[in-house]
């Protein structure tokens, strides 16, 4: 199971790392990159203490099986989010998720602000960017510990299979820099809502598995039923998104909210800003 | 209550997934515990899931219905 933990961090983070680096080069090319960067500094060294005081005591104190059945909640808590917005963005429910649309909304946003300022850390650039990796970096540090410390078939494998969703987590957020780096600019190429979908898939599909097991369900296959599961995920999700375009009506509230009024409301929205 | 919001829509922030999932699991652990039926209780608990999400998206697009 190390490989799938890896593998599942891996997949998991690199999406909200892509959310978190949209900000970030945001605030670093309309306001100056000294206040983006210290953000991103300040927000990874919060996440670096919260993991290190949390991570550790869940590590040595909570008993497996009890892990399971939390985590496995958590997991298809998640997973059913991520697989509703996923299915209404298919279903054109929802506009898709471009962060391009997000990068240049921001960037007209912060230039209407005023002057920036070069050789200054400024507040609100500082405060953006510190928010949003704080945010994507929290959620990045749950995937790591949830997939760490499930995938463990005892509590002695425990470490080495944290270790293996921290490898998989920081893989990602490495590809996503260098690539952010490379591009400086929005990242359009990252298919980001094949991206969640392919998340919520496997976040319900790996939190049924694990809050069944934790619930005392021996499932058929054993970790084989993982795949069947993803495929079970899968066809439901294709007849959903097929259901709801039937049902799919032009004056449905969240689509029109979205459309227009507020340029800005889908980065408030999925953001807290 | 802030905070709680934000816990609440950091984890799920839909109250049909959260209600429906907890209903869910309590049922399963009930079917676990009194009858050991892995097949029954496992089948359940995927037809339980894909419903809860029917159910809530079925209310984004007849939120009133």
């Amino acid at each position: 199971m190390f490989w799938s933990s890896a593998l599942s961090a891996f997949l998991a983070s690199i999406v909200e790392f892509v959310e978190a680096l949209t900000i970030v080069l945001v605030v670093g090319v309309t306001i100056n990159w000294k206040s983006a960067l210290w953000a991103a500094v300040a927000a990874v060294g919060t996440l670096a203490v919260l993991v290190g005081v949390f991570g550790t005591a869940l590590v040595a104190f909570v008993p497996i099986v009890a892990l399971r059945l939390i985590v496995g909640v958590i997991l298809i808590m998640f997973g059913l989010k991520w697989l509703k917005k996923a299915i209404m963005r298919y279903s054109g429910l929802k506009a898709l998720h471009d962060e391009e649309a997000i990068y240049e909304e921001e960037m007209r946003a912060m230039r209407a602000r005023g002057e920036s300022l070069p050789n200054k850390i400024d507040g609100f650039g500082f405060a953006t960017a510190y928010k949003s990796v704080l945010l994507e970096g929290l959620e990045v540090a749950f995937i790591v510990i949830t997939f760490g410390s499930s995938a463990a078939t005892n509590d002695a494998d425990k470490t080495t299979s944290l270790l293996a969703a921290t490898i998989g987590a920081l893989i990602a957020g490495v590809l996503v820099i260098v690539a952010g780096v490379l591009v400086r600019g929005p990242l359009t190429k990252v298919p980001e809502n094949t991206l969640k979908f392919s998340v919520g898939i496997m976040l319900t599909s790996f939190g049924t598995f694990w809050g069944g097991e934790g619930l005392g369900i021996e499932w058929p296959g054993a970790d084989l039923m993982l795949i069947a599961l993803v495929a079970i995920y899968l066809l439901a999700s294709a007849a959903l998104v097929y259901w709801l375009k039937s049902l799919n009506q032009p004056t449905a509230p969240e689509s029109r909210s979205i459309s227009s009024r507020d340029p800005l409301a889908p980065l408030r929205k999925e953001e807290g800003l | 209550m802030k905070f709680l919001k934000a816990v609440f829509n950091f984890f799920v922030g839909d109250w049909i997934i959260l209600i429906g999932v907890a209903v869910l699991l309590v049922v399963i652990a009930l079917l676990e515990q009194t009858t050991h039926q892995d097949l029954l209780a496992g089948f359940l608990m995927i037809a339980g899931l894909i419903a809860i999400l029917a159910f809530t998206l079925r209310r984004e697009v007849k939120p009133k219905s």
